[in-house]
């Protein structure tokens, strides 16, 4: 079954939807005791020439100018720490209260022993389309956060080859020394 | 030419200084390359992964806290590269022939040449988590709690998936002989 | 440290990248990284003419230039602005398609290991 369809078969029975964005300031406070804090903020203006930005013949970077042009926002919050179990799933507690509504539905959640990390995947549909996407991955020492709202392909997503989530590029940033 | 000490190349790149820059290249081309070239078996790809890499680090200089970091950065972007590659290719169904690829010009070694080239070709037969551990513990002489921070791994992961990987290798090496 | 690590210490050393590596990611610079890379733009000081008219113009010149240099400045701030922010934006894309990929692989893999440790 192709990546698209599994995804929105999941999705299928959720409510109906209603125009809500995810408020993830709620993290913002991990920020101070994390050894590494990452943040994207994307919308309106800034995102809407971000695909006249991304050039190159890099199949990757084809798919991504597509998604880009459909959707209205991305946000991504991303915590490294230094110990084990340095946040707690009530630091979450908030963002998941706003994926139980408004047309969002848990349709992926998956835990690996060997890797120990939790990956939840959330969709958003109105009148059977995708109109928003967030995942939330937990690691002992990393936490991750991503919404995208905005008419999105699944499809091409599903064809990006995707990256072990290093966050580059003059994003905000903030790193401790380690000593 | 100018012959930096350790620090001021990174510290003249920093700055602006493209002869700075061209150092630090040539100090860590052989080891960003080998990286790339045990893990995927392929010169053009890894000399391709191994110049982004170089780029990205040209673009992000001012991230670079020292030396020490500089050599923690570059093993971490390069195998990360790896990892998407591979993936990559993958997905898309290319395949290389092991045995076709002509590798780089060897060190001279008292060991025997043909046990290493079959060692080297098991090496990229592994699966990609454990063939980025394997080559940055035996090329790089990096501890396992070093690895982990690298791929953003746990310790234990990194043990386990070592273990599996010279498991399979040494079996591998036994049925040859 | 066991015969299979050494014979792998061995099989695995640091080899050098076709000749002209260093050369090639240089000019790469050249071609793809200098308008991404924010460095700073060093305006060089002329001297000033004594003739009255000579300094007026020269003055108005320089003022041109500043201007000049300020705004071609500011559009490549801004371009280099826009240029991260599209950067931020596939970054999170790739990031998103690694974990959905993580998810849909463990489903698949469970079977697959198991095979493999048969063996």
């Amino acid at each position: 079954m192709g990546f698209a369809k599994t995804m929105l078969l999941a999705a299928l029975c959720s409510a109906a939807a209603g125009a809500q964005s995810i408020d993830l300031s709620s993290l913002d406070k991990l920020a101070k005791s994390a050894r590494e804090a990452n943040e994207i903020s994307l919308d309106g203006d800034n995102l809407s020439t971000a695909s006249r930005f991304l050039y190159g013949n890099d199949p990757d970077i084809k798919e991504a100018r597509q998604i880009i042009e459909g959707i209205k926002g991305i946000w991504v919050r991303n915590f490294t720490f230094r110990g084990k179990e340095d946040y707690s799933k009530n630091d979450l507690a908030g963002v998941r209260k706003q994926l139980q509504g408004g047309g969002w539905s848990k349709v992926m959640e998956s835990k690996s022993e060997s890797d120990r990390e939790n990956i939840e995947v959330y969709l958003r549909t109105e009148n059977q389309k995708t109109t928003g996407l967030s995942v939330i991955s937990q690691e002992p020492r990393e936490l991750t956060v991503v919404v995208i709202l905005g008419s999105i392909d699944l499809e091409r997503l599903g064809k990006l080859s995707g990256n072990l989530g290093i966050p580059n590029l003059q994003l905000k940033h903030k790193k401790k020394d380690d000593e | 030419m100018t012959e930096w000490e350790s620090g001021e190349a990174l510290a003249a790149a920093i700055r602006g200084d493209a002869a700075g820059f061209a150092h630090l290249v040539r100090e860590h081309q052989a080891m960003v390359f080998s990286i790339a070239y045990h893990f995927l078996r392929d010169t053009a790809r890894a000399e391709e992964l191994a110049q982004e890499t170089f780029l990205h680090l040209y673009r992000n200089l001012e991230t670079i806290e020292s030396p020490a970091h500089l050599l923690y950065w570059l093993r971490k972007v390069i195998s990360h590269r790896c990892i998407d590659e591979t993936r990559r290719k993958s997905r898309r169904g290319a395949t290389v022939a092991l045995d076709a690829i002509a590798e780089p010009a060897e060190r001279k070694s008292d060991r025997d040449p043909f046990l290493s080239a079959a060692l080297r070709k098991m090496v990229a037969a592994l699966p990609e988590a454990q063939r980025a551990i394997v080559v940055l513990r035996y090329q790089e002489d990096m501890e396992p709690g070093e690895i982990a921070e690298a791929l953003n791994i746990p310790l234990n992961t990194v043990k386990s998936r070592l273990h599996r990987g010279l498991e399979f290798l040494r079996r591998k090496m036994e049925r040859m002989a | 440290m066991s015969w299979i690590e050494n014979q792998l210490r061995d099989a695995l050393g640091r080899r050098q990248p076709p000749e002209g590596f260093a050369e090639r990611v240089m000019e790469r610079i050249g071609r793809e990284g200098a308008a991404t890379a924010t460095r700073p733009v060093v305006m060089e000081r002329r001297p000033v003419l004594h003739r009255t008219w000579f300094r007026f113009a020269a003055l108005a010149a320089c003022v041109a230039l500043i201007v000049a240099g300020s705004l071609v400045q500011l559009r490549l701030e801004r371009q280099a602005r826009e240029r991260a922010r599209a950067e931020q934006a596939f970054a999170a894309l790739q990031l998103t398609a690694g974990k959905l990929h993580s998810v849909r692989a463990r489903i698949v893999s469970v079977g697959l290991f198991k095979k493999a440790e048969e063996e």
